[in-house]
């Protein structure tokens, strides 16, 4: 009967002490051992997906290695244990991408964030562990109520690498979680600084007013050469301009007079037909 | 973290941004200024976050003006406040 109590004194003692660790060592360890790894990607977007799925592959990965462990998961046919090592190293992998990603908040040591960073990773902290607790909490219900279910899992006889890895994650996960919870509500600072931002605006003005400049000088130069073009054509053959109808000149079109060349046009085009047929 | 929120919809927007482009100020200086990383002066233009007493008078010193010049509070609308 005592050993039925085992999984949640598992559960209860890695709370505590991943409570205590997040407390009270994690910050001195990450003074001492702060990575200076730094996710710069000038896009909202991509950070926004990278810090979601991080927390995707941390959750995966971590689903995987538990099924891995011997009678977790036994299907039919289904081989799990290969998996073992590998998910547990992207998990591990994942944890400290997490812990480093962009400096995480909620890994920095309080003399290094103002006033909006330490609120925000102060919140980080009770999220991280009603989640985790809550989470515990629903598994050990279920693992409870199949176990009142059937009789066919012995708590007692469970495998200690089955508990080990179990305990394994666990602590991970309360250390990696208000890093998680930062990184899924990713708060997405500036993505370009300031000074880049007004450096682009002043280039794209410069550009504007160098081409308003240029286009000033073509327009000159354009005015100039049809000047001269218009002389050359003036001096040489004045006689030899379309000869349009001033507005309001009547012409004599199929022997009526009309007004202005285009009228007379018109008027002309029936006349033509009239002499085809 | 909060959500984001257009600055006209903070209960208290402030004329932060403005200010310091008059001033012909970077981020990053005012931050200095005032001793908080850059990106809480963006949060601040923003309206996302509402600073500390500590950190409004500081923005007030640098900018020569009283609180209530930098910061607006805006009308509930259940009704008035006195």
């Amino acid at each position: 009967m005592d050993a039925q109590w085992l999984p949640y004194a598992v559960v209860v003692g890695t709370a505590v002490l991943a409570f205590l660790f997040n407390m009270v060592a994690s910050p001195r360890l990450t003074r001492a051992l702060n990575s200076p790894v730094e996710v710069h990607v000038p896009w909202r977007r991509p950070r926004i997906i990278a810090g979601k799925s991080l927390v995707t592959i941390w959750f995966a990965s971590a689903a995987l290695y538990l099924a891995t462990l011997p009678q977790v998961l036994e299907l039919p046919g289904v081989d799990l244990s290969g998996w073992s090592i590998p998910t547990l190293a992207i998990m591990l992998l994942a944890s400290f991408a997490a812990t480093t990603y962009k400096r995480s908040l909620a890994q920095q040591v309080e003399d290094q964030l103002d006033e909006r960073e330490l609120a925000a990773r102060n919140g980080f902290y009770p999220l991280a562990h009603q989640t985790v607790l809550m989470f515990a909490s629903t598994l050990f219900v279920i693992l409870f109520i199949v176990q009142l279910g059937s009789n066919e899992i012995d708590l007692g006889t469970i495998n200690s690498e089955t508990a080990l890895g179990s305990a394994i994650t666990l602590l991970f996960f309360f250390w990696v979680t208000p890093s998680l919870v930062h990184a899924w509500r990713d708060p997405v600072p500036d993505e370009v600084s300031e000074e880049m931002r007004r450096a682009l605006k002043d280039a794209k003005r410069e550009l504007r007013r160098e081409f308003r400049g240029l286009s000033i000088e073509i327009d000159a130069a354009g005015a100039e050469v049809k000047d001269e073009i218009r002389k050359a054509m003036g001096m040489g053959e004045t006689s030899k301009k379309k000869g349009r109808s001033p507005r309001g000149l009547k012409v004599a079109v199929n022997g009526r007079l009309v007004k202005g060349a285009s009228a007379a046009k018109k008027r002309a085009k029936p006349a033509k037909k009239g002499k085809r047929s | 973290m909060t959500g984001r929120r257009p600055a006209s919809e903070s209960p208290f927007p402030n004329r932060i941004a403005e200010l310091r482009e008059r001033a012909k100020m970077s981020r990053l200086e005012l931050a200095e200024l005032v001793g908080v990383n850059s990106q809480t002066i963006g949060y601040l233009e923003r309206g996302e976050y509402n600073p500390s007493l500590a950190l409004a008078f500081r923005l007030s010193d640098v900018f020569g003006l009283t609180v209530e010049k930098i910061f607006v509070r805006n009308q509930p609308k259940g009704g008035k406040r006195r």
